[in-house]
């Protein structure tokens, strides 16, 4: 099945949901599984914003402090993509 | 073959675009003094209001919570019911805030003349953020200043403002994980290594006497307590002993937080 058959697309929707909502209001370990489960099975651009939005959200900017979650979602993004072309073609 | 090639090169190029747009909008985050990220916490503190207001209404209709019972009785009877404990509900929720107002009332009066802070709520979950930190609902408009601290209303210093918004600050825990702070328990000078959720821990020498129940203080922050000593574990084949501090307050339950100026 193509990762671009509509049951797949309503699976990236809700997982991107479930990542962006668990950004505020659920356990910070949440967001993080959505992206490892999107980046591993998806070319997902989601990976980067829920990223984007935790550190915004909950990095203190006292001092310098490194941004875990976007630098993680950049990673796992780009490290992800020869294993998706490898294993999940279209 | 080709076909696939080309798609993937699409679907990389857009990737690029997006991580660049991405690191822009962090950069740009930066360079304005957090101008995104203080609309982005404007709006968890939206949402905690509406989620707070549903989660009420809900409750208070008895809809999840007696609906099996409320059809085994008559009609008026179950309607006077789901009154009553609506209103028990909601007395029940009023008791418990005015119970701990009430503690901030104590300690603002047990400090010395002169101090002025002030009571803000507390408008995240503790657990949601990987940095130790959490959202209060005041900010610069009400005088909240980087450095303040944040008191318990046991009066346990629980972290500093690390970053404030017009209406919301960020606070980071005394306890945030990789966070280490100078300590004194008893006579004995410590370096605490928070671990998260109030909990830190620390090596100290084995002839020094700490006990379970003792209070942490920091000298950082004017000899305020920090914590307790949870937990004490020593081996006779180590010369140390691993001391576990905790906060005697449950984060997670946390409503309302005294700010301290950090002139105070």
């Amino acid at each position: 099945m193509s990762i671009f058959s509509p049951s797949e697309i309503k699976i990236r929707f809700t997982v991107a949901a479930i990542g962006m909502l668990g950004a505020f209001f659920a356990p910070w370990w949440v967001p993080l599984i959505c992206m490892i489960v999107l980046a591993l099975r998806y070319p997902a651009w989601e990976v980067f914003v829920i990223g984007l939005v935790v550190d915004l959200l909950w990095l203190p900017s006292l001092g310098f402090q490194i941004p875990i979650f976007l630098i993680a979602g950049l990673v796992l993004v780009w490290i992800c993509a020869p294993l998706r072309s490898q294993f999940l073609r279209p | 073959m080709m076909n696939s090639y080309r798609q993937n090169k699409s679907r990389n190029g857009r990737l690029l675009v997006i991580t660049t747009l991405v690191v822009f909008l962090f950069a740009l985050d930066i360079l304005t003094g957090g101008s995104i990220r203080h609309l982005l916490r404007g709006g968890v503190v939206v949402m905690a209001e509406w989620s707070g207001r549903v989660g009420a209404s809900i409750k208070g209709s008895g809809l999840l919570a007696t609906r099996a019972s409320l059809e085994a009785k008559n009609r008026v009877l179950s309607e006077q019911l789901t009154q009553y404990e609506e209103r028990a509900g909601g007395f029940e929720a009023l008791r418990t805030e005015n119970e701990e107002l009430r503690a901030l009332v104590h300690l603002i009066e047990s400090l010395p003349s002169g101090t002025e802070g002030m009571t803000a709520p507390v408008v995240s979950s503790i657990r949601s953020s990987p940095y130790g930190t959490f959202l209060i609902g005041a900010g610069d408009s009400d005088g909240i200043a980087r450095g303040s601290l944040v008191l318990t209303s046991g009066g346990f210093v629980v972290g500093t403002v690390t970053d404030t918004g017009a209406h919301t600050a960020v606070v980071t825990e005394v306890f945030a994980p990789s966070a280490t702070i100078e300590a004194i328990v008893g006579s004995a000078s410590i370096s605490a290594a928070g671990s998260g959720g109030g909990n830190a821990r620390a090596s100290v020498p084995r002839a020094l006497s700490i006990t379970v129940g003792q209070p942490v203080v920091a000298p950082a922050f004017g000899q305020r307590p920090i914590g307790i000593v949870g937990n004490v574990a020593s081996s006779s084949a180590s010369a140390s002993q691993d001391v576990s501090i905790v906060l005697p307050v449950n984060l997670a339950s946390l409503k309302y937080v005294y700010i301290l100026p950090v002139r105070n």
